[in-house]
C-alpha cells in the first residue's frame, strides 16, 4: 500500500503535474479574487476561448511559416491581447464590457475553426489538449514558460496589491482622487489574462472557471479579508488539485474535471449548511 | 466669496441619451449647496462632470478656474468626494483606515506606502468625523452612518476646499443621518459643501443655496425661493406638498424619488 502511494509520488508524471498543480493554485489564489471583487469573472471564459483560437493559429503559423515557433507562447499572446481588447472596447459604460467580452469571444472562437480547418489534422488533437488542459504531459519548455509567467504574476499583484483593492473597492473614488485607474484596470487585465492562459494550458477550458471563480466565492463566505481569500484559494486548488491528481492515476479519469468536480461539490456544501 | 464652481451652457449626452441639457449655474464655496431632483435627473452625471469623470458634450465648466476634464490633477487635491454608497464594493473587508489612507495614497506616485505621519493623520480625521474608535473595524461591517463618516474622514484627509456628496443619506437611519449633519455643520465654516439629496428635510434649515435639477435647472437660489410648487410639479411632474415652518421649507417628497 505505502509503496503504491510511494511509487505514484515519486512517478516522474506526477512530479511534473505536481509542478503544474502548484503553479496553478498560485495564478488561481491571485487572479481569481481579483476577478470576483471587480465583478469581471466573465473575462475568463472569453480568455480561454482565445486561448483556444490562439492555440490553432500557433499551429498553424508552425505548420506553414515558422517551423520553430512554440504554439504556446501565441496561444499567451493572443489570450493577452483578446484581454485587452476586451478591456479597450468595454471602455466608457456601464454593461459595455460584457458585451465586448461576448464580442471578442465570438472572433475568438471563429478563429480557432478557421484555423482548425486549415492546419494538418494530426495536429487538432493538440488544439483540444486546451480544453482538458495537459497537466500530465507538460513538456519542460511548458513549464519553463508557465512558470515565467506565474511569476510575473505574483510580482505584479504583489507591486500592485493596493492599487488593486482601491479599484476593486471604489473606481470612481479612487479616479476622482487622483488615482490613474484606467491604468490599474489594464494592468489588472494583463495579469488575469496571463493567468487564465496558464491555467487553462494547465487544466484546460472547459473546468477553468471553477478553477478561478469558485475557490474565492467560497472563501468568502468563510472570510472577507482580501488576504485570506487569496491564501484559501490557493489552498483550496492545491489541495484537490493534489487529490485529483492522485485519483486520476489510479482510476485514470482527467485530473481537471475531479478537480473541479471536488471544488464545486464543497462550495455547494459549504453553501447548504450555511442556509 | 468667490465662485468657485462655474457652470455655462453645460450638455452631457451618453449613450445618445441627453442626461443634462443647458445647464449653468455658480456654487460658492462656504456655503452648503444641494442638488435636489427625481432618479434619473442627471445629478450623479452632474458632479461627475464638476470632477471631471464626465466629458462634457458642450458648455463649460471651471472649478477654481481650471477645467476639471482636462486639468483634473489640479483640481482633484482640492475637492473630496463620497460617491453613493451603491457604489463601493462591500466584498472585501478593508480596515477603515485604509479607506482613510485612500485619500492620500491614491494621489501619491507608486509605492504608495502610508508613512507613521499619514496613518496619525488619517486616525485624526476618523476623530474629526466622529469615528476614531472603529479605525480598524472593516468597512463593510460598519452602519450606513459610520461608513458616511469613514468616507468624510476619507474625503477630510486630503484637506480640502470642497466636499462633494453624492445622497449621503439614503440607507442612513435617522440617528446617522444627525452625526453626518452634525459634522458637515462643523466643517462648514472652513470648507464648501454640495451635496445631492432626493429628500432635503433632514438638513432643509442648514441649505444656503438649492439646485433643482431634472435633466435642467428648473431653478436654483435660496431654498425658499426655489421650492415653489410651481418649480416642484416641473422638477417631478406631479403635485408636491409643501409645509412652511418657520421660513423653511419642506417639500414632502417622500419617496416619489424611487
Ligand atoms: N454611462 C451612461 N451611459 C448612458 N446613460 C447613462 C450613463 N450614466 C447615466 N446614464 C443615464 O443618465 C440619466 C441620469 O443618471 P444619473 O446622473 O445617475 O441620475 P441621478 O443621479 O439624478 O439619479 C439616467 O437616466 C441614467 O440611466
Ligand atoms: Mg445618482
Amino acid at each position: 500500500m505505502l509503496d503504491d502511494v510511494i511509487s505514484i509520488l515519486m512517478n516522474p508524471f506526477f512530479i511534473k503535474a505536481f509542478i503544474g498543480i502548484f503553479i496553478s493554485a498560485l495564478v488561481a489564489g491571485n487572479i481569481g479574487p481579483i476577478l470576483t471583487t471587480r465583478g469581471i469573472s466573465f473575462l475568463t471564459a472569453e480568455v480561454a476561448h482565445a486561448v483556444l483560437g490562439g492555440a490553432a493559429l500557433g499551429i498553424f503559423i508552425r505548420s506553414f511559416i515558422l517551423s520553430n515557433v512554440d504554439p504556446l507562447i501565441i496561444a499567451l499572446l493572443f489570450g493577452i491581447l483578446s484581454g485587452l481588447i476586451a478591456a479597450y472596447l468595454g471602455e466608457g459604460g456601464r454593461g459595455r464590457f460584457e458585451a465586448a467580452i461576448g464580442m471578442s469571444l465570438a472572433l475568438s472562437m471563429a478563429v480557432a475553426v478557421l484555423f482548425l480547418a486549415i492546419i494538418p489534422s494530426e495536429d487538432i488533437p493538440l488544439v483540444w489538449g486546451y480544453l482538458l488542459g495537459d497537466i500530465l504531459f507538460l513538456s519542460l519548455n511548458d513549464i519553463i514558460l508557465l512558470s515565467t509567467s506565474t511569476i510575473l504574476i505574483l510580482i505584479i499583484s504583489l507591486l500592485f496589491n493596493r492599487e488593486f483593492l482601491y479599484i476593486a473597492f471604489d473606481e470612481d473614488g479612487a479616479k476622482a482622487m487622483g488615482l490613474n485607474t484606467r491604468l490599474y484596470h489594464y494592468i489588472s487585465i494583463f495579469i488575469s489574462s496571463l493567468g487564465i492562459v496558464v491555467l487553462t494550458k494547465a487544466l484546460g477550458s472547459i473546468i477553468i472557471y471553477a478553477i478561478l471563480i469558485v475557490p474565492p466565492m467560497m472563501a468568502s463566505m468563510l472570510t472577507n479579508s482580501y488576504t485570506r481569500i487569496r491564501v484559501l484559494s490557493f489552498l483550496s486548488v492545491l489541495i484537490y488539485g493534489i487529490i485529483g491528481l492522485y485519483i486520476s492515476f489510479l482510476v485514470n479519469v482527467a485530473p481537471s474535471g475531479l478537480i473541479a468536480l471536488l471544488l464545486v461539490s464543497t462550495y455547494i456544501i459549504i453553501r447548504l449548511r450555511r442556509g | 466669496m468667490d465662485r468657485d464652481i462655474i457652470i455655462r451652457g453645460l450638455n452631457i449626452v451618453l449613450d445618445r441619451y441627453r442626461v443634462l441639457e443647458d445647464v449653468s449655474i455658480d456654487i460658492r464655496g462656504n456655503e452648503l449647496t444641494v442638488i435636489l431632483g427625481p432618479n434619473g435627473a442627471g445629478k450623479t452625471t452632474l458632479i461627475k462632470a464638476i470632477l471631471g469623470l464626465v466629458k462634457p458634450s458642450s458648455g463649460s465648466i471651471k472649478v477654481f478656474g481650471y477645467d476639471p476634464f482636462k486639468e483634473g490633477e489640479k483640481i482633484r487635491k482640492l475637492i473630496g468626494y463620497l460617491p453613493q454608497l451603491e457604489k463601493y464594493s462591500y466584498e472585501i473587508a478593508i480596515p477603515s483606515i485604509e479607506v482613510v489612507l485612500m485619500g492620500l495614497m491614491a494621489s501619491r506616485r507608486f509605492p504608495r506606502i502610508p508613512s507613521k505621519d499619514d496613518v496619525r493623520k488619517a486616525l485624526e480625521c476618523l476623530g474629526r468625523a466622529g469615528v476614531r474608535d472603529i479605525a480598524y473595524k472593516p468597512f463593510n461591517e460598519l452602519s450606513g452612518g459610520q461608513r458616511q463618516r469613514v468616507l468624510l474622514a476619507r474625503a477630510l484627509v486630503k484637506e480640502p476646499r470642497y466636499i462633494i456628496l453624492d445622497e449621503p443619506f439614503t440607507g442612513v437611519d435617522v440617528r446617522g443621518q444627525r452625526e453626518i449633519i452634525e459634522c458637515l455643520i462643523d466643517l462648514k465654516d472652513d470648507i464648501g459643501i454640495l451635496m445631492i439629496l432626493h429628500d432635503i428635510a433632514p438638513i432643509a434649515e442648514h441649505i444656503d443655496n438649492l439646485i433643482l435639477l431634472n435633466r435642467r435647472v428648473i431653478a436654483w437660489g435660496p431654498p425658499i425661493e426655489v421650492l415653489t410648487p410651481e418649480n416642484l410639479k416641473r422638477a417631478y411632474g406631479t403635485e408636491i406638498p409643501i409645509i412652511i415652518q418657520e421660513n423653511i421649507c419642506y417639500p414632502l417628497l417622500g419617496d416619489r424619488h424611487a
